[in-house]
């Protein structure tokens, strides 16, 4: 964090409601693209993030301004789209599961909306099967590219939104890196099988 | 050349300035006669840079407002009591001490002329000026005897700020303005660092 985002967050809460815009102006496009390519949809992430802002307002006055306020704010809104992903899978029904009806149970039987998923995979756009692939990632590789690539934070600001070591940090995002390249392979050669002998990272 | 090869997430961390040094410049050495690795640095700045396309949004251009309007209904923030009278204390103590040092240099234009070897008070200097200089000189010799070790140092620093008041007073009004104006400028920016850091403690 810089010192100038601790200058603003001190005016606000100085009463200079008005200060808090320079915040919203300098991280909102971050943020929508954090959420956004959590949530995968940008007119819920645009309402999400005006969320995250508010809550960020909202609590403000717990801010500790030794510590990176990139971080902070992207834990809110980590935190926020972690809360809309579990609404949505509670709000989801499986159509696996059985309709009910007054004289029994029946399976649902639903229509393929569209096309092969081999020739949807095929067709869509490059940056598409980037995004396609990094939905495939477990959570835990997921995350910390998104962060990175997504929301260009830096490494010391990925480790303290996830609050993990900036070692773990690095281990994640590089083996994220390794799995997307075997997904796009055709583009990107596979990694070397030379043994690492690569310098340590700082 | 060394021989072993860079792997790929090394070669990221090269191009994101995330290596060391030192591993940095073995990087470097290597791909001045590595022509295979310098193949393999630019399909990893292609792949870095398609994952750059992942911030491929922006907000809407009203984002800010409609943050903005929502954040207008909440009551703004008070600072707390206790920072508010600590603010005001910081303030005064440093309005003061330019006031001091203003008033040490009329004080100064008022005696000049005043002997090199030691600090006194002429007697044609208005009453509450010299009153005020002569308590500080007590203070002086108060504290050059209470410690003798310091007393050398306290007459350096008391004959460089003469010095300097001299040099004020001898100058044109354009420079005496321009100091001013330092001055003051130097105890706002000072009283700042002073109240952050008090609201990081």
């Amino acid at each position: 964090m810089d010192e100038d985002d601790r200058a603003v967050v001190e005016a606000v809460l100085n009463g200079q409601q008005h200060r808090f815009a320079d915040l919203v102006d300098r991280y909102q496009s971050q943020i929508v693209n954090y959420v956004c390519r959590m949530l995968g949809n940008y007119e819920d992430a645009v309402d999400l993030s005006q969320d995250v802002f508010l809550k960020a307002y909202s609590g403000l006055g717990s801010y500790q301004p030794q510590y990176p306020f990139p971080a902070w704010l992207f834990r809110i809104a980590r935190n926020a789209a972690i809360d809309e992903i579990r609404k949505r899978r509670l709000l989801t029904v499986s159509l696996d599961a059985p309709v009910e009806f007054e004289n029994g149970t029946a399976g649902r039987e639903v229509e393929s909306p569209g096309r092969d998923p081999q020739d949807s995979y095929l067709g869509v756009e490059f940056a598409d099967r980037i995004s396609l692939a990094i939905d495939g990632l477990p959570e835990k590789y997921r995350e910390p590219i998104v962060l990175r690539h997504a929301a260009d934070l830096s490494y010391e600001e990925i480790a303290e939104t996830l609050e993990l070591p900036i070692g773990t940090v690095k281990t994640r995002i590089f083996r994220a890196r390794d799995a997307l390249r075997r997904s796009l392979g055709d583009l990107f050669e596979e990694p070397s099988t030379d043994p690492p002998t690569g310098p340590e990272v700082q | 050349m060394s021989r072993q090869h860079p792997d790929r997430d090394s070669l990221g961390a090269y191009l994101e300035e995330v290596l060391s040094i030192d591993a940095t410049q073995w990087v470097e050495h290597h791909l001045e006669g590595c022509a295979e690795c310098g193949d393999k640095l630019e399909q990893e700045r292609a792949f870095l840079e398609e994952l750059g396309g992942l911030h491929s949004v922006e907000p809407p251009a009203d984002f800010t407002e409609g943050v903005m309007a929502r954040v207008a209904q909440r009551p703004a923030y008070q600072p707390a009591p206790e920072m508010q009278w600590r603010r005001i204390g910081v303030w005064i103590g440093s309005v003061a001490a330019t006031m001091v040092v203003l008033l040490g240099f009329v004080g100064w234009v008022l005696v000049a002329g005043a002997p090199a070897e030691g600090p006194e008070v002429p007697a044609q200097v208005p009453d509450g000026i010299a009153w005020v200089m002569k308590r500080g000189l007590d203070v002086y010799f108060w504290v050059t005897g209470k410690f003798d070790v310091a007393s050398p140092l306290l007459l350096i620093a008391w004959k460089v700020l003469l010095g300097i008041f001299e040099y004020i007073r001898q100058s044109g009004l354009a420079v005496q303005l321009a100091l001013l104006l330092i001055t003051v400028g130097f105890n706002y920016w000072f009283t700042r660092l002073v109240l952050n850091y008090q609201r990081r403690q």
